[in-house]
């Protein structure tokens, strides 16, 4: 992966906490080093070079208490909330109001699982070139896929999908519900008619095997929502407003859950 | 013969001068002072840095560590400022710096700059009400 494609996906991280957190006004975030790695599209702004810089005397002044994990600048008018992920710094201005505990935990959960996968990504074979993909993607692939290795991308590509609780007497409750477009996008990727089954692993490492269709609600479109049943919604332990990884289910027989329990080598 | 007068009364009015800022401060000095000697004796806090613009009172449990632990002090304060003005925060009520050993935390009081190091374990908001 790119160095570009690299920002662009911490951009994309930023902006997705913002969509879960509209009180931040601005967010960035930089290295040890000082120097500014990405920033979200309203943080051109050359106060945040000065930030930067004057959190980076205080990043080498925070050893003195074993090196710095967290800030929170409480200010009549709004805050700063700095958090230190691996080498790099999160920094998030909010207004006054924000709820700094909600923001703690979406960002303690988001940015160190964005970053190792981002490790992941970097250290391994571009996922671009027809390369075999590692060892332990290959371990994520379902049973399915393997059928067919020549004709597949290396890897199932995985998307990172806001959480939306889906209700009503006529849900199935075994149904999930994501953007035509992505759906769209997995098929050309993964060069296959259907996709109608998707696996859903949350931050705490809950895993479910739902059918998927596109979202019924066209308000709801492109918003890079996931609409989950309640009942499934229980079974990951997520809440609506959390992000899960989603990845894609190819079947052969037409019935994701029905692949699934075939044996691979039956 | 006139000119030894006209220093005493300079003097007199610089000691009046003089005096008159030591009594405004001296009040709230003395009782932030008693409050941080009772904060002190709390279990987990370590120390403090009190600094007004002429002096600075330091109790901190290790010595050694005085030093760092003012840089750490100034670097703070003077960082919430900058970011303040950067970000247009208003006034500063607060920060809580938190270490992977401890944390600090530190504010603005009148005129004096005032950090307190307490283990992670602490509570620093009640530290804060005491404070405030």
């Amino acid at each position: 992966m790119s160095e570009e494609a690299y920002n662009i996906a911490l951009k994309n991280t930023l902006a997705e906490i913002k969509n879960v957190c509209p009180e931040i006004t601005r967010s960035f975030i930089f290295t040890k080093d000082g120097t500014m790695y990405t920033e979200d599209e309203q943080t051109n702004n050359p106060a945040t070079e000065k930030a930067a810089n004057s959190l980076k005397t205080l990043v080498e002044r925070a050893s003195a208490v074993g090196g710095l994990d967290n800030v929170l600048i409480d200010g009549d008018d709004g805050n700063v909330y700095v958090s230190c992920i691996d080498d790099m710094y999160l920094v998030m201005v909010t207004s006054k109001d924000a709820d700094i505990a909600y923001l703690r935990n979406i960002t303690g959960v988001i940015f160190p699982t964005v970053l190792k996968l981002l490790k992941t990504i970097v250290t391994g074979p571009t996922p671009l070139k027809p390369e075999p993909s590692p060892p332990e993607e290959k371990l994520e692939i379902p049973e399915v896929v393997s059928a067919k290795p020549s004709e597949q991308p290396s890897s199932p590509p995985s998307q990172q999908l806001i959480v939306d609780k889906l209700g009503g007497l006529l849900v199935k409750a075994d149904t999930v519900q994501v953007d035509q477009e992505i759906l769209n996008r997995w098929r050309e990727l993964l060069s296959t008619k259907d996709v109608d089954g998707v696996e859903i692993e949350s931050f705490a490492g809950k895993t479910a095997q739902c059918k998927v269709k596109r979202i019924s609600d066209s308000k709801l479109e492109g918003m890079g929502l996931i609409r989950i049943p309640e009942k499934t919604c229980q079974t990951l332990e997520v809440r609506k407003g959390e992000l899960v990884r989603v990845k894609p289910i190819i079947s052969q027989g037409g019935d994701a859950h029905a692949d699934k329990e075939k044996s691979p080598r039956g | 013969m006139h000119t030894p007068t006209k220093r005493k009364v300079q003097e007199v009015e610089l000691a009046e001068q003089n005096e008159t800022p030591k009594v405004q401060v001296k009040e709230p000095t003395t009782d932030l002072r008693s409050r941080l000697e009772h904060i002190k004796l709390k279990e987990g806090v370590i120390g403090y840095i009190l600094r007004a613009s002429t002096s600075a009172s330091v109790d901190v449990k290790d010595p050694s560590k005085i030093i760092d632990y003012a840089t750490l002090s100034a670097a703070t304060l003077e960082s919430a400022e900058s970011l303040s003005r950067g970000f247009s925060l208003g006034k500063i009520k607060s920060i809580v710096l938190e270490g992977k050993d401890a944390k600090v935390l530190s504010m603005t009081i009148g005129e004096q700059k005032l950090s307190v190091f307490m283990e992670k374990s602490v509570n620093h908001n009640l530290i804060y009400k005491d404070l405030v």
